[in-house]
């Protein structure tokens, strides 16, 4: 008795389901996604073949797998939201999205899922969408291996092309995003990961945070954006191995941190970006590891942060290395290698003697006045700069690297 | 005729930089003076420009409130006080000639989650069928910490 009531459900388990498998094309019975929607129950599979397909807004509303063989086309035709979907355990992959509609009162998107769990969208391509792929109130998701494309005729006509809004355990990877508002948008998303994605020439940010726990991005690309990534109003975000260039502009960064705190940004490469991490009102951040090349101002940190751990970092060949606009510093600096330490190393442990100051006085003027920029190569600010190397009076005392490297930390 | 020239671009070179009229958002390029975030979307934001001309622009109500509640800029130096109408990108409202619908049916970059409009009857129409209510500027301004 006791063996059969362990062999049963190994029994139920293995019985057929039964799916079936939908074909969807022009040739076929079935002409429209619509109607192989309509007639599914779930757990089928619905096959949609190569062609062109102007059905308007579709809603799928039970567990299906919708795959598309050779990419057929979905045109939204610049008025509909071309899927709507809801329930759980959907799949939508190999399609091309395309001129789903926008509207200035509706989030409008090319595949928007509301309310849903377990659900893949993936191998897609999506063009000149308002909102590309966008998820609310949802859980256990992966958007993988999609190409985003917007081309907005204005700025503030296009959404973001990932869009999270109440969502959990999601996975992000493999997509490339651009032309659209943010790359990647997350607010209140929490235990969720973001990697290996391209996002570039997106208007604001290749990914911004709002309100945004647990989650980790690592081994993505930022290039051209607006500015890179901002992360605001979150904790324990954890940030690494990521590329931040050309983000170029008075107003670009490599990263916006903005009211954080616990969280790491460790191997990531900065270069060539007007500011490589600027950061408000954050604490509790350990930056370490990273390499910060030819960017205008390397790091600048305002004075409203602080138990912040700067270690290990490589520095080459910026404007300005550290910068602030205050003159307390509750933040610690060690082991960086500096290419702009004059300093020794008597005993020869690969620790210079001497502390560097890298907060330089130009910095703290510019700070007040931007428009001071323009005399940075001169004569006079270097002599300023060396005076003041050697008697700080304007720069914070405490910011010092009292053991600055005297060659590249090994990254 | 070229001295009164000269004295015209004069005069309008001092009176350019010291115009205290509000300046339209360039979505793409301004950022909010107090979020830092990038202004993009064109439904919310504010702006305070100060009697020597200075502009503060902010991508959402709830942001120019914290920074008036901050301190930084005192009441006495700020010319105008103006908010984005929800249904018309870069139109000004003076705060106090708008009306704001609240409602968890917006959301506001900053999640604020106000809009302003010119009328009452546009805020109406726009609530009429969402949850939330009309708030005017100072109980706007009181509700926001």
């Amino acid at each position: 008795m006791l063996r059969l009531i362990l062999i049963l459900p190994t029994i139920i388990y293995c019985i057929p389901t039964f799916a079936k498998t939908i074909v969807v094309g022009k040739n076929q019975s079935i002409t429209t996604i619509r109607k192989a929607v309509e007639i599914a129950k779930n757990k089928d599979s619905i096959l949609v073949l190569p062609g062109i397909y102007k059905e308007g807004n579709i809603v799928i509303n039970k567990s299906l797998t919708l795959a598309g063989q050779n990419f057929p086309i979905l045109d939204g035709e610049n008025k509909y939201e071309i899927f709507t979907v809801s329930g759980s355990d959907i799949t939508i992959k190999g399609f091309q999205f395309q001129n789903s509609g926008s509207s200035a009162m509706n989030d409008y998107a090319s595949v928007k899922v509301i309310d849903a769990k377990n659900i893949f969208v993936e191998n897609n391509k999506v063009i000149n969408a308002y909102f590309g792929i966008h998820f609310s109130n949802s859980s256990y998701v992966t958007i993988r291996n999609n190409t985003i494309t917007g081309s907005p005729a204005m700025e503030q006509t296009t959404g973001n092309g990932i869009h999270l809004w109440k969502c959990n355990h999601a996975l992000i990877e493999n997509n490339r995003i651009s032309g659209h508002r943010d790359g990647i948008y997350f607010e209140f998303v929490t235990e969720s990961m973001i990697r290996n994605n391209y996002s570039t020439k997106n208007i604001r940010y290749g990914i911004h945070f709002m309100f945004s726990h647990y989650n980790s991005y690592f081994d993505n690309t930022f290039n051209d954006n607006g500015a890179g990534v901002a992360v605001m109003y979150s904790h324990n975000v954890t940030m690494e191995r990521n590329t931040f260039e050309q983000n170029w502009g008075a107003s670009s960064y490599g990263i916006l941190l903005k009211d954080i705190s616990d969280s790491r940004i460790q191997h990531n490469s900065f270069l060539k970006n007007s500011v490589g991490i600027h950061m408000e009102g954050s604490s509790r951040i350990e930056i370490s590891q990273n390499i910060f090349k030819e960017n205008g101002w390397a790091i600048k940190v305002q004075a409203s942060c602080d138990d912040n751990n700067f270690y290990q970092n490589n520095f080459y060949g910026n404007s300005f290395e550290i910068s602030t606009n205050g003159t307390m510093m509750l933040n610690k600096f060690y082991n960086n290698y500096w290419d702009k330490y004059e300093g020794y190393d008597r005993n020869k442990d690969g620790i210079g003697d001497v502390p560097y100051h890298p907060v330089s006085m130009y910095s703290m003027i510019v700070e007040e006045n931007p428009n001071a920029l323009i005399l940075l190569r001169s004569f006079m600010v270097s002599l300023l700069d060396k005076a003041e190397k050697a008697i700080p009076s304007l720069t914070p005392e405490n910011l010092i690297d009292d053991k600055p490297m005297l060659k590249p930390n090994k990254l | 005729m070229k001295t009164a020239m000269i004295t015209a671009l004069i005069s309008l070179l001092v009176f350019a930089s010291c115009s205290t009229q509000v300046e339209p958002f360039k979505y793409g390029t301004d950022i909010c003076y107090n979020c830092k975030m990038g202004i993009i979307d064109p439904k919310f934001g504010g702006e305070l420009v100060t009697k020597k001309g200075k502009n503060y622009k902010f991508d959402d109500v709830g942001c120019m409130v914290r920074y008036l509640k901050s301190g930084l800029l005192e009441q006495k130096d700020i010319a105008q006080t103006a908010v984005i109408n929800f249904e018309k990108q870069n139109d000004f409202i003076n705060v106090n000639k708008a009306i704001f619908a609240a409602s968890d049916a917006i959301r506001s970059p900053m999640n604020f989650n106000a809009a302003a409009f010119s009328s009452k009857d546009a805020a109406d129409k726009f609530l009429a069928d969402k949850p939330g209510k009309e708030l005017n500027w100072n109980e706007l301004y009181n509700k926001i910490e």
